[in-house]
């Protein structure tokens, strides 16, 4: 087994096959798949199901990924060690972030990590079901989980760092005229909206339940699976939404925001293993605890947590 | 069991007797009696009890009473639900489409077509690229895809929109003295933020990204969004997602541009009301509304 191949591996999941792998790796096509072939001749196993021109991976190629993304941070580790000064982080930060949480905090922390490491790439992937918020740093899909707190399966063995609390907001279209003050999910104004399927994590299902006891069922106007569409519907009058605090606040000036009454809030954070890191990751693992302790040393009102 | 076998018994309890139910139901009476015999012989029970020629419900008659009551009601129920949805009073829309298009021109398109309905709602599943599209039609999971025409959609019927423009975004910083339009192999130079996994980044893959000009490998678009209006990188996305999402970053054609032609594929067959009221709305000019 190959380094090369893995990789070759790792673009034909990531690019959806081997016209996409060559592709994004600026290679011939033919290399791509005789690569493949003598991978799977190796292993003595079949990655991929040739399902007419296109490949779906077996059971086994799905078992791989994982230990292939560690396999090839670590190759990356190494080539860093040896070819690199101490303070010049160059390899990739890999993380795995859940939808709801892809805004505001997180997005600040890795925007800073990359103004201090110019030569660090960044893998700011999709985290699509929080119950696998450790399976995956465990099976070494990637080294950082932005999740919910607390963790599924308690994380024995892995480190957290608290991030901020995550809540929702109901914003509504421009000139939208409501009552001042905080909105009841038990009483939300009879105006369509444009719903997510399942915004996400046990918040969301709270809310649902505060409005389903209520027996509230506000009409549907959209139900879309594309999340960035929310404010840009909203703001073209199309219904009002629910969005994350940050967003909401983003369009305080020109949509209607409220909060949310009940408030639920539910913590997260950054969830890694402290016995795999890489530089990058290490580096990474410094910077938030800095950004911790100026939080804590500093003057902190504890309702409104920055991160 | 037929719905007209459950109607007739009905008719006889609300009418008291075989006669006057056969009278209102215009239909004989000595056929109305087979019906209710027949029914009786479906269900392997005795519904009525005739006292010479009264008829009175048997309990088992009684308990069919509150059941038939209920089945009337779901089929009534039912039927105005089809002619709600026939007359646009309610129903959904399933749209299929991918990230690229999500702000343009769904946004428009949506605000459109639910000015004129406000009754149906618009369900959007997001889907991998033209291919996915395709297949969500196909299967019959969508209704409407929204895409890039260049791809083939054979079997189709597609219906031409409108072209986008894809650009660059770029933190001011980063964009000083770079010419507009720049040249495709120029875009390698600057630090980016975009989703390799996203269709489009696959097809433009060879051309704008090197091995380490993209800093960020983004999956979710807002943080994109985020990313560029922090100073991180630039992206490639649509002029009026740059224009609206990251008004203080830089906007810069390429050249040679990346335009596509984005229209409406359906499948050949006949489309539900919903369906054919979103292409009208999407299709009328835009000053009518």
């Amino acid at each position: 087994m190959e380094f090369r191949q893995v990789a070759l591996f790792l673009a034909i999941v990531e690019n959806d096959g081997l016209n996409g792998a060559a592709t994004a790796l600026g290679v011939a096509q033919p290399t791509v798949s005789h690569a493949l072939r003598s991978l799977e001749r190796d292993l003595g196993v079949r990655l991929f199901h040739r399902v007419g021109r296109g490949l779906v991976l077996t059971a086994a190629g799905r078992s791989l990924i994982g230990p292939s993304r560690q396999l090839l941070r670590d190759v990356h580790a190494v080539q860093e060690l040896l070819a690199l000064p101490d303070d010049d982080i160059v390899g990739s930060l890999d993380l795995m972030v859940f939808p709801a949480l892809a805004t505001g905090p997180i997005v600040e922390l890795v925007a800073r990590f990359c103004e201090a490491h110019p030569r660090a790439t960044v893998r700011f992937a999709d985290l699509r079901r929080e119950e696998n918020a450790t399976s995956v740093i465990r099976d070494g899909h990637c080294e950082f989980v932005v999740a919910h707190l607390p963790v599924e399966d308690g994380g024995a063995g892995l480190e957290v760092i608290e991030l901020g609390t995550q809540e929702y907001w109901l914003v509504y279209p421009p000139g939208t005229e409501l009552p001042a003050g905080p909105i009841a999910w038990s009483a939300l104004p009879d105006i369509p909206m444009v719903f997510v399927p399942r915004v996400g994590g046990s918040v969301s299902l709270q809310i649902e339940n505060a409005m389903q006891q209520a027996g509230v069922h506000p009409p549907v106007a959209v139900l879309n699976d594309q999340r960035e569409a929310r404010l840009p519907m909203v703001l073209a009058g199309v219904g009002g939404s629910v969005v994350e605090r940050t967003l909401a606040e983003s369009v305080r000036d020109v949509a209607v925001a409220r909060p949310s009454e009940p408030r639920f809030t539910r913590s997260f954070g950054v969830i890694y293993d402290p016995t795999s890191l890489t530089k990058a990751g290490r580096a990474f693992v410094d910077m938030l605890r800095g950004v911790r302790r100026q939080r804590i040393e500093g003057p902190v009102c504890p309702e409104t947590v920055a991160y | 069991m037929d719905l007209h076998l459950v109607t007739y018994f009905l008719a006889v309890v609300d009418h008291g007797g075989v006669t006057k139910a056969a009278r209102a139901l215009y239909i004989s009476q000595p056929s109305l009696s087979q019906s209710i015999r027949t029914l009786e012989r479906r269900l392997d029970t005795t519904l009525f009890d005739r006292v010479g020629r009264r008829l009175t419900l048997t309990d088992e008659g009684a308990k069919f009473e509150l059941a038939a009551r209920r089945i009337v009601a779901d089929v009534e129920r039912a039927k105005q639900q089809m002619s709600a949805i026939r007359s646009l009073e309610a129903g959904t829309v399933d749209i299929a489409t991918f990230s690229t298009f999500s702000i343009h021109p769904v946004v428009e398109l949506v605000r459109r077509f639910r000015s004129s309905h406000p009754s149906i709602t618009v369900r959007i599943s997001e889907t991998k690229g033209p291919a996915g599209v395709l297949s969500a039609l196909r299967r019959g999971e969508a209704e409407i895809g929204i895409t890039d025409l260049a791809t083939d959609h054979p079997g189709m019927t597609t219906i031409p929109l409108c072209e986008q423009e894809l650009v660059l975004a770029i933190p001011a910083h980063l964009a000083t003295d770079l010419p507009d339009p720049l040249p495709r192999t120029r875009v390698r130079e600057i630090p980016l933020v975009v989703d390799r996994g996203s269709p489009e980044a696959v097809v433009n893959a060879g051309d704008l990204f090197g091995t380490d000009n993209v800093v960020v490998d983004c999956a979710h678009p807002t943080a994109i969004w985020e990313f560029v209006r922090r100073g991180t990188g630039g992206t490639v996305v649509p002029r009026l997602v740059a224009e609206q999402q990251m008004p203080d970053a830089v906007v810069i054609g390429m050249d040679p541009p990346i335009v596509r032609r984005v229209g409406l594929v359906t499948r050949a067959d006949e489309l539900t009301p919903a369906a054919a009221a979103f292409i009208s709305a999407a299709t009328r000019p835009a000053n009518e509304g």
